[in-house]
């Protein structure tokens, strides 16, 4: 059998309307329980100032992203196993929530540089591969709306989404591997021209794990969860479209 | 050693990082809603 049809997908998948937006509630507090332990509980940076304080949603964004790209992987693994639509609007979920994440990673990345680098921006390795990974997701979103073919787009996105994690892999490990760097690494030794790291005290360390797990565990995954109910719900109007034309 | 004031800078992370969220939700919300349009106008049809 080859893919279920996105009528038959989306009206055989629970609800859960309930839980998600339990989900949305327990994510909001909890993002805002952050953002204060990150304004008034972590200490001020005695060399950067406040700016220092961006790192704790930067990282977070990050790995938010890492995570989102991730189950695009798992999606169109999936997806290339079982020719299941599900999968397809789950990697789909991801790409997109992934590329949210992933300008705030930038923006705030590029903000903090400002005041410490004294540039909005430079071409070190790690700011190249990070904007090249975004470029290379927009590209996905691009790319996959302007394919006709349903079973076509969704076996290029499987294929594309997968290969493209390559891309979040290396720019995880390139202030890892390139000495020439000048992106401090917060966890662990970072290249030797790092510029503008930091020592954390516990109170910045809390803070800096209380908000991965905010953005990791809750937002990206309830930010997925609301794409793939509007992307079920897309599909289920298509066919009555489909529906409405066939009849006359 | 003093402490430089770069509060401003913080701010504007803040704001781009929210405002960013705030986009995405309200682009989900924008294309829900168009969608909502296109059903009723199917089922007056």
């Amino acid at each position: 059998m080859t893919a279920a049809s996105p009528s038959v997908a989306a009206a055989s998948a629970p609800n859960h309307l309930g839980r998600l937006k339990a989900l949305t509630a327990v994510t909001a507090v909890a993002f805002l329980l952050g953002l204060g332990m990150a304004l008034a509980y972590a200490g001020t940076d005695a060399i950067q100032g406040n700016v220092q304080r961006l790192f704790y949603f930067h990282m977070g964004a990050f790995f938010g992203a890492f995570v989102a790209f991730a189950c695009t992987v798992v999606g169109g693994v999936q997806y290339l196993r079982t020719r299941n639509v599900k999968w397809d609007t789950f990697a789909l979920a991801g790409v997109e929530v992934g590329v949210v994440l992933s300008f705030i990673n930038l923006a705030t990345g590029s903000i903090w540089a400002r005041p410490i680098w004294n540039t909005w921006w430079t071409w070190d390795p790690r700011l190249t591969s990070a904007a090249v990974m975004v470029l290379v997701y927009i590209a996905y979103l691009m790319v996959r709306s302007g394919i006709e073919n349903r079973d076509t787009r969704h076996r290029f996105a499987a294929v594309y989404g997968i290969l493209a994690f390559s891309s979040v892999v290396f720019t995880l490990v390139v202030i890892r591997i390139r000495p020439d760097t000048i992106h401090p690494a917060v966890i662990g030794t970072g290249a030797q021209d790092a510029q503008g790291g930091f020592a954390m005290n516990s109170s910045m360390t809390t803070t800096l794990l209380l908000n991965m797990a905010v953005w990791v565990f809750l937002l990206t995954p309830t930010l997925m969860w609301w794409r793939i109910r509007l992307q079920n719900y897309a599909d289920r109007v298509t066919q009555r479209k489909i529906a409405y034309m066939e009849q006359g | 050693m003093t402490t430089p004031n770069t509060t401003d800078f913080m701010l504007l992370g803040i704001a781009v990082t929210l405002g960013a969220i705030a986009l995405y939700v309200l682009s989900l919300w924008w294309r829900a809603r168009s969608l909502k349009a296109d059903e009723a106008m199917l089922e007056q049809e």
